[in-house]
This record gives structure tokens, C-alpha cells and sequence, in this order.
């Protein structure tokens, strides 16, 4: 009986992904007229091309599955929420400034990083955390390292 | 005794209070992601156009040397180096708090820190002239091959998946090409984004790459952020220093090889960080354990950047050169206060300025030991008690704000958050972070060193030859050869090692 061929699939496909990038980029370095902006680049794409063709075939001659690269268990849809409700604060505080905004996506993190029951209590308490916590980094930012925050727009 | 009456000077009690105030402040700014110690010093410059010039460097040193320290607990706590300078400390650091030593690594990058800037004070108390005449001898084609030798670290940091690791660090120098070109200025790479047009700037990548997978796998699972231990351990001092002193030899390394790279114009405390765990990982007899919490792997990383400090000053005092960034803006400060810094600032009627600083700079490191114990031991117990429904949000402001704060820009957030959330897949596929973080920050350095050598190569005729036949040169490329084959050849060599004993037996 014969073991089976285990290959490193998802370093295949990445390694992949990154020989189309480097072939994205190259495509884009034929519109540089001037050699000073291109010469680096061209090496740089050419050197991940070179690697990422050795590692496809190096893993499709000689398969050994990357043992370390399993899923840790946990919960995605936090995971999506989490970069989901960060990009969303990136979004909109220029609109909506960044104490509004700060404020309410902050609660909304606690929401989905919370895994204890809430009580009254402690909505009440962490509500002042999140004002207090915002307000904060809003004082040292905007107002001590005089960082021009985005401000309500009203 | 000469010298005695600018000791006496710096160790005033006007002096202790501005370097102690330094200290404490640059040491909270530099633990703020996003914050760098450039961002430190510049914030306080206006207020020392009111302090004489002694004062007013003693308080900018103070400042300097606390920030490139502070950025060693977000690094140890979060992963996320609170400073560029501290990214070699977030390889053993983390690993060390996650574990449950937290408060070990802080108090070691504490008193590695002070051990290092101690040195680099030392060199620019003892050698600062001949020691700037080295520095003059480094052309475009050094940096670029010093930044080879920064990047060589990525066999030592994926071992067993080398090529990973080098594809990760070609990703990351082409997404510094994106945005305007190191040399000629051009536009590239930005495919019509507005966005992609001021480029990817190195440090917020860098919290992108390293924060947000840390976050994204900590809202994940209801388990604690950190192993915390029953029993009160204290500030675990002598257990610090027992290990300071046990890889002694190490440690002064790291901090020469700090002061050197802070001499090099523009290199900076992050490379001094990274060529000194390189070198401390290949000459230690634990290499396989450095990645894992290998406490002398912090060690290397912080003692190296705080000699930067020291080292730093060299060219900026002695040939108005800048070392590092903060360097440029203390230099700034100084022309506003009508100090013209040069070879005359040591032998004219100025040098009282300068080796008062210098003294200065001596109490502001000592003065670091119990401030960064005590700061230290307190962000590490607010890290590890705080419940996870605000640690979470608050990381993520801290780096959301942090990010912005670097160009008053909010496209930088979004680059940050999707390259964490790549970075965060990438990990999971054993594409670590650190080789594409080494390309970020390394990129530059050497882009400008390639092109500009090679100009200079092609005019002459042969560019090979430019890159190739320079004395400084071919020695930087010995290092890079050692330093990456170094742990294929180790590794055989214990092989072959344990085979022949196994043999015996």
C-alpha cells in the first residue's frame, strides 16, 4: 500500500497568488519610463516569481503538508465583525468625526468581545469605560500631540 | 579633576528632574503604537527653546531614550511594537508573555536597555570623532548591502519554511515600491487608487501585520490574552540581571553592533534591533529556541536599539550629520538655539554643551532602570487583569489612532486593518509576518542604495564591480553568507553530531 500524497494545498495556492502579483506589477512596470523607478521592483518581482515557482515545485516533486498551518478554533463571525467594524470606523469618522464614531464602534467591539453575561451594572460601567476610554485618547491625540483628528462636521 | 564640573552639572537636581520628566515621557509616548520616538522628541521641541542648550539636550536624550525603551511593552504585551525600533523584541518577547513571563521580558528589555545605553553613551563619550570618520565611508552600495544583511534574518526567523520566508520578504519590499519611487520620484503601483498614492508607510503596515492578527485571534475564543501566574513574582530583577549577566558577552555585542548601526546615517534602531538578534540567534548555543521566547533574543533586540541612542549623536555632534530620524529633529532644535554642531563643538568654546549632554545622557539611562521597572510592571499588570470586552477595543483604537497619527491620513487605517486581515490569512499558511515586516522596513535603505549604485556602477562602466569590489562592502557580504546559511550548516552540523553519538552508544 502506498502512503498518500499529502501536499501543502493552501502554500501551493498562495504561492500562486503571488507569482499573478508579481505579474501584476511587472505588467505595470512597462508604463515607467525612467529605469530608477523600475530597476528595483523588476529584480524584486522577478526574485518572488523564482521563489514561488521553486516552492510549487519543490511541493508538488516532494509533498510535505505544513503541519503548522491549521485553523485555531474560535468563533469567525467575531473575527469577521472585528476587521468589519474596524474598517467601518476608518469609513466613516471623517464624516461623522471621530468622537461619534469612536464611540460607537468602541461599544460595538465590547459587544463582540464580550463572553460573560451582561448586567445592568456592567453595560452601565462599561458604557462610562467607552466614553471615558475615547475621550481619553481623543485628549492626548487632538489636544496634547496636537493630531488634527476628524472633527464632528455640525 | 577635568571633566568633574559637567558631572557635577548633569547631576544637579534641575538636571535629574528634566531627564527623570524625559524619561517617564518618552517611555509612555514610545509605548503607544504609532507613536515613534521621533514623534516624542518633535512634540516637546517647543519646549526646550525656553531651557539653556545643555538642558535642553539633556531633556531631548531623556526623551529619545525613553521612547526607543517603551516601545518594548507594547512589543512584549501585544505583539505590536510601540516603536520600529522594538520589532526584533515582539519575536521573543510575545512568546515569553504568552507563556507567562511577561514580566521577566519586561524587566529584561529594562535593564538590557539601560545596559545598552550605557554603551552608546560610553562611545560617544569616548570615541566620537574617529568613530564619525566611519560612517563617512559608507557609499549607497554599503546601506544597500547592510540592508541585505538586515534581511538575511529571514532564514534565521523561518527555519524549516526558508522559502515562505523569502517569498514574504519579496512581498513586503514590493508593497513599499507602491506610491512614489525611493530615487526618481515617479508614481507607480498605485493602479489608479487615490488611496495607494502616498505609498504604504512601513509603520503602519508593521501594526497591521502584527496587531490585528493578535486581535482578530483574541476576540475569537473567551480564553485569557496571557498566561498569568497565581504567586506575586515582583519585578523578577534578579532573575533579569542573573540572565544579563550569563550571556554577558551577547549582550555587549547587541550594543556595539546598536552603537555602530546608529553611527550609519539613516539606518536607525530598527536595523540595529534586527542585525543584533540575527547575530545573537547565530552565535547562541540555543538557536533553535530563539523565535519561542528565548529571553537573550530580547535581550539583543532592546540592547541594541537604546545603544542606537548613544550612537546616534556621533555623526549628528560631531559632523552635523543626522544618525537616526530623532536625531534630525534634535538637530533642528539645536540650530534654533544657535548651536552649530561639527568637529568644533568638541574642542571650542562649546564643549561644556556637549559633555554635559553627555553626562546628562548617563543619568537619563541610569534613571531609566527603576522608572521602566515600575511603568513596566504596571502595563503589565493592566494587560493581563483587564477583562477582554475592553482590551479588545482598546488595542484596537490604540492602533486605528496610532495609525493615523503618523500622516494625519485615514487611508493609512484602511491599508493597515486589510494588510493585518492578509497578514492574519498568511500566518494561518505559515507565511509569518516577520519577513514581510523585515521587507517593509528594510526596502527603502535598500532600494536607494541599489539604484543610486547602480548609477554610479553604470557610469563608470560596470556595475557589477561598483556592488562587488568595495572593501566595506565585500565584508557586509561575508556577514550576509554567514548569517544565511549559518542555520542550514548548524543544524547538519548537530545532525551529524548526534548521529556520531548515537553511533558511539
Amino acid at each position: 500500500m502506498t502512503a498518500k500524497r499529502e501536499y501543502d494545498t493552501p502554500g501551493i495556492i498562495l504561492a500562486a497568488i503571488f507569482i499573478l502579483l508579481a505579474g501584476i506589477f511587472l505588467n505595470e512596470s512597462r508604463n515607467l519610463t525612467d529605469s530608477d523607478s523600475y530597476v528595483f521592483p523588476v529584480a524584486i518581482c522577478t526574485a518572488m516569481i523564482v521563489f514561488s515557482i521553486i516552492f510549487i515545485v519543490w511541493n508538488l516533486l516532494k509533498p510535505h503538508p505544513d503541519r503548522e498551518a491549521t485553523l485555531v478554533p474560535g468563533s469567525t463571525p467575531r473575527r469577521v465583525g472585528l476587521v468589519a467594524l474596524m474598517m467601518i470606523s476608518a469609513l466613516i469618522m471623517p464624516y461623522v468625526g471621530f468622537l461619534p464614531a469612536g464611540i460607537g464602534v468602541f461599544a460595538a467591539l465590547m459587544v463582540l468581545a464580550m463572553y460573560e453575561p451582561w448586567t445592568w451594572k456592567r453595560a452601565a460601567n462599561y458604557a462610562l469605560i467607552c466614553v471615558a476610554i475615547v475621550t481619553g485618547f481623543y485628549v492626548i491625540f487632538d489636544i496634547v500631540f496636537l493630531v488634527p483628528l476628524p472633527e464632528i462636521p455640525f | 579633576m577635568q571633566g568633574i564640573e559637567y558631572v557635577l552639572e548633569a547631576i544637579s537636581l534641575y538636571h535629574i528632574s528634566i531627564a527623570l520628566a524625559g524619561v517617564i515621557a518618552g517611555t509612555v509616548i514610545g509605548a503607544l503604537p504609532g507613536l515613534t520616538a521621533t514623534m516624542a522628541i518633535a512634540v516637546l521641541v517647543p519646549l526646550t527653546f525656553s531651557l539653556k542648550p545643555a538642558s535642553a539636550l539633556i531633556l531631548m536624550g531623556a526623551v529619545y531614550t525613553g521612547a526607543i525603551y517603551g516601545g518594548a511593552y507594547s512589543a512584549i504585551l501585544l505583539k505590536t511594537p510601540g516603536t520600529p525600533s522594538a520589532i526584533a523584541t515582539t519575536f521573543d518577547g510575545y512568546p515569553m508573555a504568552k507563556r507567562g513571563d511577561g514580566d521577566l521580558a519586561v524587566t529584561l528589555a529594562c535593564t538590557s536597555s539601560v545596559f545598552g545605553g550605557l554603551v552608546g553613551a560610553l562611545f560617544l563619550l569616548l570615541l566620537a570623532p574617529p568613530l564619525a570618520k566611519i560612517a563617512l565611508a559608507f557609499g549607497p552600495v554599503e546601506y544597500f548591502w547592510l540592508a541585505i544583511f538586515g534581511l538575511s534574518l529571514i532564514s534565521a526567523l523561518s527555519e524549516g519554511h526558508m522559502l515562505k520566508g523569502l517569498i514574504g520578504g519579496c512581498f513586503g519590499m514590493l508593497l513599499t515600491t507602491i506610491g512614489v519611487a525611493e530615487v526618481s520620484a515617479d508614481i507607480r503601483y498605485t493602479f489608479g487608487s487615490h488611496t495607494l498614492i502616498g505609498g504604504i508607510e512601513p509603520v503602519s503596515a508593521l501594526i497591521g501585520l502584527y496587531c490585528v492578527p493578535v486581535m482578530i485571534d483574541l476576540v475569537a475564543t473567551p480564553a485569557r490574552h496571557l498566561q498569568v501566574s497565581t504567586e506575586g513574582r515582583g519585578f523578577r530583577l534578579r532573575e533579569a540581571l542573573s540572565l544579563n549577566w550569563r550571556h554577558k558577552f551577547s549582550l555587549l555585542r547587541s550594543s556595539v553592533i546598536g552603537t555602530i548601526t546608529g553611527i550609519l546615517p539613516g539606518a536607525g534602531g530598527s536595523i540595529a534591533g534586527l542585525v543584533a538578534y540575527s547575530e545573537a540567534r547565530r552565535s547562541s548555543k540555543r538557536t533553535e529556541y530563539f523565535g519561542t521566547g528565548e529571553p537573550e533574543g530580547v535581550m539583543a533586540s532592546e540592547s541594541a536599539n537604546n545603544a542606537t541612542v548613544g550612537g546616534g549623536f556621533i555623526p549628528t555632534l560631531v559632523l552635523g550629520i543626522p544618525g537616526t530620524p530623532p536625531d534630525a529633529v534634535i538637530l533642528g532644535a539645536l540650530l534654533v538655539q544657535g548651536i552649530r554642531t561639527g568637529p568644533n563643538l568638541f574642542v571650542g568654546g562649546e564643549t561644556s554643551i556637549v559633555y554635559v549632554f553627555i553626562a546628562g545622557l548617563f543619568v537619563a539611562t541610569v534613571l531609566m532602570l527603576p522608572t521602566g521597572l515600575l511603568i513596566g510592571r504596571y502595563a503589565y499588570r493592566f494587560i493581563i487583569s483587564v477583562p477582554k470586552a475592553i482590551l479588545v477595543p482598546t488595542v484596537a483604537f490604540m492602533t486605528i489612532i496610532g495609525t493615523y497619527a503618523i500622516r494625519n491620513n485615514m487611508s493609512d487605517v484602511v491599508i493597515m486593518i486589510v494588510l493585518g486581515a492578509i497578514g492574519w490569512v498568511l500566518d494561518r499558511y505559515g507565511f509569518k509576518p516577520s519577513p514581510i515586516v523585515l521587507g517593509l522596513i528594510l526596502s527603502r535603505i535598500a532600494e536607494q542604495g541599489f539604484v543610486q549604485g547602480w548609477i554610479i556602477g553604470t557610469a563608470r562602466g560596470n556595475a557589477a564591480a561598483e556592488f562587488f569590489n568595495r572593501p566595506i562592502s565585500l565584508g557586509i557580504i561575508v556577514f550576509i553568507g554567514i548569517s544565511m546559511f549559518y542555520p542550514l550548516i548548524a543544524r547538519r552540523w548537530r545532525l551529524n553530531k548526534e548521529l556520531q553519538n548515537d553511533s558511539e552508544t
